[in-house]
């Protein structure tokens, strides 16, 4: 680990001076102080913002909730109001790394949380995320786990998160503070593809302080849940997960909010399947045709050809889940 | 209820002064990485060897002030910024109790409680802590009755 100077701030004020003149914000530091170790991330200064007013969950005038960016992921999981009205959000966090991370390990931190890509984080193989320009070790190595969807020929990485998948299914936004002032960015902006400028994951400027992620109001009853398939049930990233929220009214789907994970380099929104099921009577021949198009689009690499057909198998799964058989 | 010590720190477990004796495993360890996260460490921090470029900053490592409660008793150290709180506690406190087993998050050898709730002290900057709570495998037992975890 290289030295870093440390500073602590008491008001967003400060925070943003701080980060205006380049300091790095901590939060929980589950992936900064992993990946510092690592010497992949080398921030002159630390600027702690765990004592910023950032941890209420609060709900919003619209019937939407507003989750701040300094509630843990336990916090979040646990809360009455996000189980009651998003349990997706609270399943795709209790199924994310170990109950000790996740008492540490804030929203705002889990939406910039860097990728797990084994060659992003050895700092001795090309990754194009990490140095660009240095090329893909991933491309031709063991990628097993690597992205089939948003993919570009500069990075294959996916993005790690559970609840960013249920934020993408959600269509939830990103409050962003900077120094000219709040600005709100949907999720699906948040998040950046790869393309030429893997290096760039999120859509955050220099000194930008993300203050809450806000989940829309859907209509009510909404059924949700999120199913995640991966090697072992405990303490692994998703080789594939399902986040979907249903709205039923008269026996017909209403409202329809799908996106996948694990396949993405991104959490991988899913509209051709929401369109599908929209106006439609829930069974089981709905789910199978509803998810035919799901892995549209698909570059599978050597090692996870078995992808496509997992994406479709486990959406349809959660489809059944959440929307019942009749 | 916390004893405060007035002592600014508490030099490193070390063995080295013990004549001829054999090394154990653990003096071995505890010798060769009782200079970690102490701010005169020179090529070391927290028992890990460091690169010529890293060693070569760590003489002028940033450094900082910070009080925290371990185990009841309040404790005010001065810390390289680097040092996990696994190491304060481990080769600072000499609480070897907490292990560090992947010293990346995954395993959980490292657990401890802050402010009530279980981290991995691995992950956790010693500089962060100031006016936590926080609670080893050695703090656990009440009195000289061991907690089931004991």
């Amino acid at each position: 680990m290289y030295p870093f100077a440390y500073t602590r701030v008491s008001d967003t004020r400060e925070a943003l001076n701080a980060g205006r003149r380049g300091g790095r914000y901590i939060a929980g530091g589950t992936t900064l102080v992993d990946l510092m170790r690592e010497t992949v991330e080398r921030p002159e200064t630390l600027v702690d913002i765990s004592g910023l007013p950032l941890r209420e969950v609060t709900a919003t005038e619209r019937g939407g909730l507003r989750i701040g960016a300094l509630v843990t992921m336990s916090q979040a999981a646990a809360d009455r109001k996000v189980r009651s009205l998003y349990p997706v959000i609270s399943e795709a966090l209790e199924l994310s790394a170990s109950a000790q991370l996740r008492n540490m390990a804030t929203i705002g931190g889990n939406i910039m949380q860097r990728t797990r890509c084994t060659y992003f984080r050895d700092v001795t193989a090309a990754c194009n995320k990490r140095e660009p320009g240095s090329g893909c070790a991933a491309r031709e190595g063991f990628n097993r786990m690597h992205a089939i969807l948003g993919t570009s020929d500069d990075c294959v990485a996916t993005h790690p998160s559970d609840v960013a998948v249920a934020f993408a299914a959600l269509e939830a936004s990103v409050h962003l503070l900077g120094p000219d002032g709040e600005r709100t960015l949907p999720f699906a902006d948040f998040l950046l593809r790869p393309g030429s400028t893997p290096n760039r994951e999120q859509a955050v400027q220099r000194g930008e302080l993300i203050t809450a992620v806000e989940i829309p109001a859907l209509p009510r009853p909404l059924r949700s849940g999120y199913l995640k398939v991966r090697d072992r049930q405990s303490y692994e990233f998703a080789l594939t997960s399902a986040a979907v929220a249903l709205h039923v009214s008269g026996g017909v789907i209403r409202e329809a909010k799908v996106a996948a994970g694990g396949v993405g380099t991104v959490p991988w929104k899913l509209p051709a399947v929401e369109q599908h099921l929209v106006g439609e009577r829930p069974s089981e021949a709905l789910w199978a045709a509803a998810v035919a198009r799901a892995a549209e689009g698909a570059r599978p690499l050597r090692h996870n050809r078995f992808k496509p057909e997992l994406l479709q198998r486990t959406v349809e799964r959660q489809l059944r889940i959440v929307g019942g058989t009749k | 209820m916390s004893t405060d010590l007035p002592e600014s720190a508490v030099p490193p477990p070390t063995d080295s002064s013990e004549p001829s004796s054999a090394p154990t495993r653990r003096t071995f360890i505890a010798t060769s990485t009782a200079v970690g996260g102490v701010v005169l460490a020179g090529g070391v921090i927290g028992g890990t060897l460091l690169g010529p470029e890293e060693a070569g900053a760590a003489a002028a490592a940033p450094s900082s002030r910070v009080s925290l409660t371990v185990n009841g008793t309040r404790r005010t150290v001065t810390v390289d910024n680097r040092t996990s709180l696994l190491d304060l506690l481990r080769e600072y406190f000499g609480l070897t109790g907490s292990k560090k087993g992947c010293n990346a998050g995954a395993c959980g050898a490292c657990t401890v409680l802050v402010d009530g709730h279980r981290v991995n002290a691995c992950l956790t900057l010693a500089v962060r802590m100031e006016g936590v709570e926080v609670t080893t495998i050695e703090g656990l037992a009440d009195g000289d009755q061991l907690h089931p975890l004991q």
